[in-house]
């Protein structure tokens, strides 16, 4: 970080006197970025949330730092001194390990019953008390900030900038620190590492003594987190609990019965003999004769033991991303690996096909339903077109299960089953379904695939596969014309529709049917809205306008509506272009955590790039308008087809720039000498802006339009935003 | 203004046909009292539902329509399956045997851990239901060779009308009919249920007040009076303890349960201890380890019981051994039936009667 400093002020091309603090926005970007990681993630794992309330909890984020800079407006500050940064910036490094703490803690007493869905208000009220006081906080330095640099010119460039590379380092820090220490001991270090880096440049004794006292603190740091963290699953005993890029994989003991979960949701149990018995069976009896199987998923429920059990294979792949859970199954269950050719790749599914060229006689997906964008790549008819062409002949099998319920399938889960069954069957020329413990559906060339109860029952006896569980009775039960006339009766009625990486219909659906397990007057809203999209774009576009027209009444028109609509507006199309930019990475190349991390540094350059050059490029902000709109529209027109990485880069860079460029432009436009102000309205608008493209795109758009439907949306706002600026006198330079 | 009178004469003839339908497929429910002000209380469950005038019942399909009750499933089946006699999970009645399973939507408790929420938490708006008269219901149990029917699934009670009306139908044709129930019902229409009913399994789903309250809305005395009842009528009955971990567990509790049982009903009702499964809203809790079902086991047979089974995992206790000379009577494998050593309902191996139906 110092070196960083050192860096910063040599090659500024804005002449920084050495005497500037510019250490404050650094260590403000870094500790934000670094907390907001990590108690998300935290936060996420003690609610069990999946993606969706991942975009809930961003948008609290946003909405609170947000908050925090309007805060500037009402409690009046007559004078910024340093001295009063840094105790503000000591409250928050003092306040981030108890936030931590207090997230296991109130879950645990605001939850009545272990083990329960957290219904909404519970989750909103968790959200609130852990997260306020440091997003006030960090929303609030920005302008305190600003008014420190208000000697300079521009002073709210200089602050923005600076605090994004500060939160390039916290990015960095998380990123590598991650794979060697867990959660909290990271957000400890990190205050750690901030007050030595305030001591080296602020001197004072008291910063060094709080240094020290962080420094005992990191020492005990495990054991304080394992006290706090293994309250949340009693009587449980938690056996361990490791971090990954991709989460957190927790192992506990209940009487002699291990539990899996993973970021804090329940995976499957070490006594699931029966599930596994009954799921592979099924799949086995549809090939003659398998000896190369793929399994994707399913380790923890047993599939691979129970697959060993077949004497005709001769090899194994068993296919997982999160490393966690390979090594621990290796550890624990060491006769699987020598009993039988079983070989464990550590990829991400996507990564390893589109690499491979290994050909199965049976390739067997069995992950969880698609709850979110990145579980949805793997029911999309791109993904099974992907998946034929690694099946070794036309006997070859291809099967993947969906969630099934015991007597009735409720309209929402037979929508998505109707959905699976119509992208499946336009892979495969032969398809059955097997509504099971879990709906299982087999696409072959060949006629082989049968759901016929008598026929798997003679191909069950004499392939000697009857267990415990899984024998005739099982199979009479499973497959017998009543059931699987009534499982037919009930999907058939809704329109063939298909799934696909740009249009991921199967997402809502799962999300659909997940509303029904909190609310059912809920679900009915969204159902409300899945037939009324018009109705929705409209709510969405009535919202954007009235937030920048809120703001420019709040701020006593110091910023104009135009300027107000456009830093808004720029702020939520930008952060949606990246994260669906992230999107196509994940449908293109499998979720690499590490490209994903550089992309979003990369972004994060981009928007610094855009505000540094901004002076030097003489182009209008209409005709930046015009270059984001073109650009998204030859992403509009390329995105249906596989983009290289390369590409990809370079329409986030794109898009960084031009967000750079413009919020800056807007910012050189306001008329007002307060740089506290500006800074307090600007910083207001963009942080307001990001969190409702992050809360809009994971709860509206993302689940009810596709991907180049979004796309035209933005580009739909970009034009009303040109318009705004429409003076044909200047259009294309200042 | 012949035109207006012609119109106006299509609309009101198309609104007698409309409400004439409506109230056609409605049927009037038994078990209420008509209050003031067209309220009037359901008798039928012990959540005696006061319902003002167009309001629904806990159950959400029983509906006070201008001070009369009315049944909103009658004739609407959601769910109409063939299940093994042993899904239900009944060991002592017809072995091996294939039964009529059917449900409507609605509920009058709330389990946060239902294992068929989606049936039991849906409500008759907005679900495609069957249309199926008891005499249709008759007519498909013929057609599959299903010796009997079990109103299952969710809670029949609920159903009532439709599950007697099916219930008396299926005994003038020589159909046994079996109840798969919570046991919150009140005693006179139980009574009179029993009357048609040949069999029932009835859930025991904790022994404490505190747990009926905080895991499914109910309460545990009108379950215990129910399996008094139901002991009195000499219905046969087999009872279901889900247990839950951390919530019913406790094997002090567990005791009290199997000397209850034992004291007020005998020891002759097998007993299931059910393995549980995260489900509905209860997603976040570790299914049943298998040794807490087995402590469950060890505690009911150390009570007397005799006949204790663990389900919802496959086990050796699936099995079913003579009480008197401990012989293994009916081998089974999941829901299969290996074999069966019963004669007329007795071992054969010492000629000791079975408690149960085995004919």
């Amino acid at each position: 970080m110092v070196f960083l400093q050192k860096l910063v002020t040599r090659i500024s091309p804005w002449e920084l006197p050495q005497s500037m603090p510019i250490h404050f926005p650094l260590i403000s970007g870094f500790i934000s970025s670094v907390s907001q990681v990590i108690l998300l993630r935290e936060l996420m794992i003690a609610v069990n949330g999946n993606e969706i309330i991942f975009s809930f909890f961003l948008s609290i984020w946003l909405l609170l730092v947000a908050f925090g800079t309007f805060l500037h407006k009402i409690i009046k500050i007559k004078k910024t001194t340093r001295k009063n940064i840094c105790l503000l910036i000591l409250f928050l490094l003092l306040f981030s390990p108890i936030q931590f703490l207090l997230i296991h803690f109130l879950t645990l007493k605001l939850s009545l019953i272990s083990g329960l869905i957290i219904d909404i208000p519970t989750l909103i009220l968790i959200a609130f008390i852990t997260l306020t006081p440091g997003c006030l906080l960090i929303g609030f330095l920005f302008p305190l900030n600003c008014r420190l640099f208000s000697n300079l010119q521009n002073p709210v460039h200089k602050v923005y900038i600076l605090e994004c590379f500060g939160m390039i380092l916290g990015g960095i820090y998380f990123f590598l620190f991650i794979l060697f220490m867990g959660n909290f001991p990271l957000l400890v270090l990190m205050s750690f590492i901030s007050i030595f880096y305030l001591w080296i440049y602020e001197r004072k004794l008291k910063f060094l003594v709080i240094a020290v006292f962080l420094l005992i603190l990191l020492l005990f740091s495990n054991s304080i987190f394992s006290k706090n963290y293994a309250a949340h699953y009693i009587p449980q005993s938690l056996v361990s609990s490791q971090d990954s890029h991709y989460g957190r994989f927790d192992v506990t003991d209940s009487e002699q019965q291990q539990n899996y979960f993973r970021n804090g949701m329940l995976l499957a149990n070490s006594e699931n003999k029966n599930y596994a018995e009954e799921m592979v069976n099924f799949a086995l009896l549809q090939h003659p004769h398998p000896q190369q199987i793929l399994l994707i998923g399913g380790l923890l429920n047993g599939f691979l033991r129970e697959l060993q059990k077949e004497n005709s294979l001769n090899k194994i792949d068993y296919l997982e991303m999160e490393k966690n859970i390979i090594e621990f199954y290796e550890e624990n269950f060491p006769q699987v690996k020598s009993r039988q050719k079983v070989n464990f790749i550590k990829q991400d599914p996507v990564k390893y096909l589109k690499n491979s060229s290994e050909k199965y006689d049976l390739i067997y997906v069995n992950v969880p339903d698609p709850s979110s964008i990145f579980l949805n790549r793997f029911y999309t008819s791109e993904f099974f077109t992907f998946l034929k062409s690694h099946l070794q002949n036309e006997k070859s099998v291809f099967l993947i299960t969906v969630s099934n319920s015991a007597n009735f399938l409720l309209p929402e889960l037979a929508e998505l089953n109707s959905i699976i069954k119509t992208t499946f069957s336009e892979i495969f020329e032969n398809t059955v379904v097997i509504p099971a413990k879990k709906c299982i559906y087999i696409g072959s060339s060949n006629n082989y695939i049968s759901p016929d109860p008598g026929i798997l029952i003679q191909r069950m006896e004499q392939r000697d596969k009857t267990g415990n569980w899984f024998n005739s009775a099982l199979i009479d039960d499973v497959c017998n014309e009543f059931r699987l006339k009534d499982f037919q009766r009930s999907i058939s009625r809704f329109d063939p529709v298909k799934n696909t990486n740009l249009n991921p219909k199967a997402y809502l659906l799962t999300i659909l049917f997940w509303t029904k397990h909190l609310n059912i007057s809920l679900s009915n809203v969204v159902n409300f809205l899945k037939i009324n999209r018009l109705i929705l774009i409209f709510l969405i576009l009535i919202f954007i306008f009235l937030i920048p027209y809120l703001s420019k009444k709040i701020s006593g028109n110091t910023i104009n509506f135009k300027q107000n609509f456009n830093i808004f507006s720029i702020s939520f199309i930008a952060l949606i272009s990246e994260l669906v930019l992230i999107y196509l990475i994940q449908i293109n190349f499998g979720f690499v955590y590490f490209v994903i991390a550089i992309f979003t540094i990369t972004f994060m350059l981009g928007l610094s790039f855009g505000f540094i050059i901004s002076e030097k490029i003489r182009f209008s902000i209409s005709l930046l308008f015009l270059i984001f709109i073109f650009i998204l529209f030859v992403l509009f027109l390329v995105s249906h087809s596989v983009l290289p990485l390369i590409m990809i880069f370079l329409f986030n860079t794109s898009f960084a720039i031009l967000e750079g460029l413009i919020l800056s432009k807007n910012l050189s436009e306001i008329k007002t000498q307060e740089t506290s102000k500006i800074g307090t309205f600007f910083y207001f608008l963009d942080t307001l802006g990001a969190t409702s493209g992050g809360f809009v795109l994971g709860f509206f758009l993302l689940p009810f339009l596709g991907i180049k439907e979004i796309i035209a949306f933005l580009m739909v706002i970009l034009i009303m935003n040109l318009i705004l600026r429409m003076k044909f006198r200047n259009f294309f330079v200042d | 203004m012949k035109k207006i009178s012609v119109i106006l004469i299509i609309i009101i003839s198309l609104f007698f046909l409309v409400y004439a339908q409506k109230t056609e497929i409605l049927k009037e429910a038994l078990y209420y009292s008509k209050l003031d002000k067209n309220y009037i209380k359901c008798e039928l469950c012990p959540n005696y539902c006061l319902l003002g005038s167009g309001e629904t019942g806990t159950c959400g399909v029983r509906k006070n329509i201008e001070g009369t009750l009315y049944s909103l499933v009658y004739n609407k089946p959601i769910s109409i399956h063939i299940d093994p006699i042993e899904k239900k999970p009944l060991y002592h009645f017809l072995p091996g045997t294939q039964i009529l399973s059917l449900a409507t939507v609605g509920c009058n408790l709330r389990c946060i851990f239902c294992q068929n929420w989606e049936i039991s938490q849906s409500r008759p708006k907005g679900v495609r239901a069957y249309e199926k008269t008891p005499e249709e219901i008759i007519e498909i149990t013929k057609e599959n060779n299903c010796q009997s029917i079990a109103f299952t699934y969710t809670e029949p009670t609920i159903f009532y009308e439709y599950m007697l009306d099916i219930a008396k139908l299926a005994k003038q044709k020589n159909i046994k009919t079996v109840w798969v129930t919570c046991g919150y019902i009140n005693e006179k229409p139980l009574r009179e249920l029993c009357q048609y009913l040949d069999a029932a399994n009835i859930d025991l789903k904790g022994f404490s007040e505190e747990f009926y309250q905080t895991y499914t809305t109910g309460r545990l005395q009108p379950v215990l009076d129910c399996l008094k009842t139901a002991k009195q009528e000499s219905l046969f009955f087999e009872i279901t303890n889900l247990v839950i971990p951390d919530a019913n567990d406790d094997p002090e509790i567990i005791r009290g349960m199997c000397n209850w049982i034992g004291e007020n009903l005998g020891f002759d009702y097998p007993l299931h201890f059910s393995r549980f499964f995260p489900n509905y809203q209860l997603l976040n809790r570790p299914a049943t380890p298998l040794k807490t079902l087995e402590t469950a086991k060890d505690i009911a047979l150390e009570s007397g019981i005799q006949f204790v089974y663990i389900g919802n995992i496959t086990t050796e206790y699936e099995d079913t051994f003579c009480p008197i000379c401990e012989e293994k009577i009916i081998d089974r494998s999941g829901y299969l039936i290996k074999s069966q050593f019963l004669e007329n309902g007795k071992c054969r191996f010492c000629g000791s009667e079975i408690s149960g139906v085995f004919e």
